[in-house]
């Protein structure tokens, strides 16, 4: 149920200018990293992916993954439909930053690696982060009754968050049990300041364009209910 | 010996804004077409359901 | 008419109804066993014996196997329940949500290890594994992975039967949290039955006994949210 506190979503569209914001920020930053940015000497240009490949990848997993199942936990304990909501925008949003980080980390580990992909902890906890959010969408997919939906997105979602760290932990010890190829540890020791300061508002840019994805999403979804609930009276 | 593989920055670059930009354009038209029914919806509603949300 | 049981009593006795509706029919058993038997023949034949040795085949080939054996236990395990609302019966008895859950995680396990109990012996016998002592900590590390198995599948299954597509629906959501599982169960068996140290196996293991704590405990705490009150 939709509290009467929070005022409905209207027909109308409403002006949202923190996805404007955020879309002109991460143009910036592009601008910036590319054609403002010195080029690392040992990597190459290539090095500079680093600034949406990590940064993508702290957001998907410690902002938008830790949010879903925050969210989940808080749902099942306080009944709000609201925390479902969220819940379900967090995954889909991070299901999209999750996608870029797959994506632009092989173009990354090809140049620095020689390989597309390594089962590193970091890479796999990734895949499996991507795996775990499709099933999340899936299942939500597949439930009809509103309620018991956002019960069992919620109990998956608490259990997904519970998995990530044992992935994480069971492919570290594979790796260091089994002989790997050397490879080339990515990022300098330390980073000059010029590529700092791209760093850091790459990292802001994503952070604001997580937000603006996620309140989109997020009107979304009261949007979607509130529909059934029309649809309903009217029936 | 600076490695010259700019090829692969631009191509990160480049699917990291068609993946962003696709999504942000799926939110946008999703948000729309409900929009959309709920104000068909709204418009049709029946004088008598006065009656607040879910109730 | 006495007390209501306690909690393990109570899963006690939905177990034993549990298995006793499997054991009229035995199709799913039945079915499940052939599965993981032919299993372990194609995958023979899949590989290059010649480039791989068989022994070295078979940690892998077996725990796979387990696996997807398991998911067809596990799919007939609420099955039964959906179709004429029999869980109805069970809610209204007086025994505690968790105790359901026990009482078919017990059932699934009891299905699994018989599963386990077969295949095992036919993968030592179909991949000449050598005779030995690693073959016994293989039943402990069985035991191990089934519990881990059951405790995530029995859940899901619950979630998955109510929905339009559970046959696809269950794998999706357990295969990732079988994950940690195979590689506790596969790479200690590994090294057991190479001969080598329990030292080289014990971190794989305590992988396995932390991941059955956390999930043991975290599904019996979760099912109740998966009941519609």
């Amino acid at each position: 149920m939709t509290s009467a506190s929070e005022p409905l979503p209207t027909a109308r569209p409403r002006r949202d200018p923190l996805l404007g914001v955020a879309i002109v920020a991460v143009a910036l930053v592009y601008v910036r990293a590319l054609a403002f940015t010195p080029i690392e000497a040992r990597q190459g240009a290539a090095q500079k992916i680093l600034y949406i490949h990590a940064t993508s990848a702290f957001i998907a997993l410690y902002v938008a993954f830790a949010l879903m199942a925050i969210a989940s936990i808080l749902y099942l304990w306080l009944k709000d439909e609201k925390l479902d909501r969220v819940a379900e925008s967090a995954a889909e949003v991070g299901l999209a930053f999750t996608t870029v980080v797959l994506l632009t980390g092989p173009l990354w580990g090809k140049t620095i690696w020689g390989a597309w992909w390594t089962w590193d902890a970091r890479l796999t906890s990734t895949l499996f982060l991507w795996f775990l959010i499709v099933a999340y969408s899936l299942l939500r997919g597949a439930v009809e009754d509103r309620g018991r939906r956002a019960r069992y997105s919620a109990v998956l979602g608490i259990l997904a968050a519970l998995l990530v760290p044992f992935i994480h932990l069971s492919v570290y010890l594979f790796r260091t049990l089994h002989p790997m190829p050397i490879l080339l540890k990515p990022s300098a020791p330390s980073m000059p300041a010029e590529m700092q300061v791209t760093f850091f508002s790459a990292f802001f840019a994503f952070l604001l364009l997580f937000a603006a994805l996620l309140r989109t999403r997020y009107r979304i979804a009261t949007l979607r209910d509130l529909v059934a609930i029309r649809e309903q009276e009217h029936a | 010996m600076t490695p010259d593989n700019g090829g692969f920055a631009t191509a990160a670059y480049v699917l990291a804004a068609l993946v962003y930009g696709a999504y942000v354009v799926s939110l946008k038209l999703r948000e729309r077409r409900l929009r959309e029914r709920l104000s068909r919806l709204e418009s049709t509603a029946r004088p008598a359901s006065n009656r607040p949300a879910g109730a | 008419m006495g007390e209501a049981p306690g909690t393990l009593a109570a899963s006690w006795i939905v177990a034993r109804k549990d298995l006793a509706i499997e054991f009229r029919t035995r199709t799913a058993f039945l079915s499940a066993l052939v599965f993981a038997l032919l299993g372990v023949t194609i995958f023979y034949f899949a590989w290059d014996a010649t480039a791989v040795a068989a022994a070295d085949l078979a940690p892998g080939v077996l725990w796979v196997i387990f696996t997807f054996a398991g998911l067809l236990g596990l799919q007939r395990s609420f099955g039964s329940e959906l179709a004429d609302r029999a869980i109805d019966g069970l809610l209204g008895a007086p025994i505690s949500r968790e105790a359901i859950y026990l009482g078919k995680a017990l059932a699934n396990l009891v299905f699994v290890s018989g599963i386990l109990a077969v295949t095992i012996p036919a993968v030592v016998l179909f991949y000449n594994l050598p005779f030995g002592p690693g073959i016994g900590a293989l039943a402990g590390i069985a035991a191990l992975a089934a519990v881990g198995l059951v405790a995530v599948g029995t859940l899901f299954s619950a979630m998955a039967v109510n929905t339009r597509m559970a046959e696809l629906l269950l794998p999706m959501l357990s295969l990732p949290f079988f994950v940690p599982i195979v590689m506790g169960a596969a790479q200690s068996s590994a090294r057991l039955m190479a001969g080598r140290p329990i030292a080289e196996a014990w971190p794989w293991l305590r992988i396995l006994v932390a991941f059955d704590i956390v999930f043991v405990t975290a599904c019996t705490l979760a099912f109740p949210y998966t009941l519609d009150e």
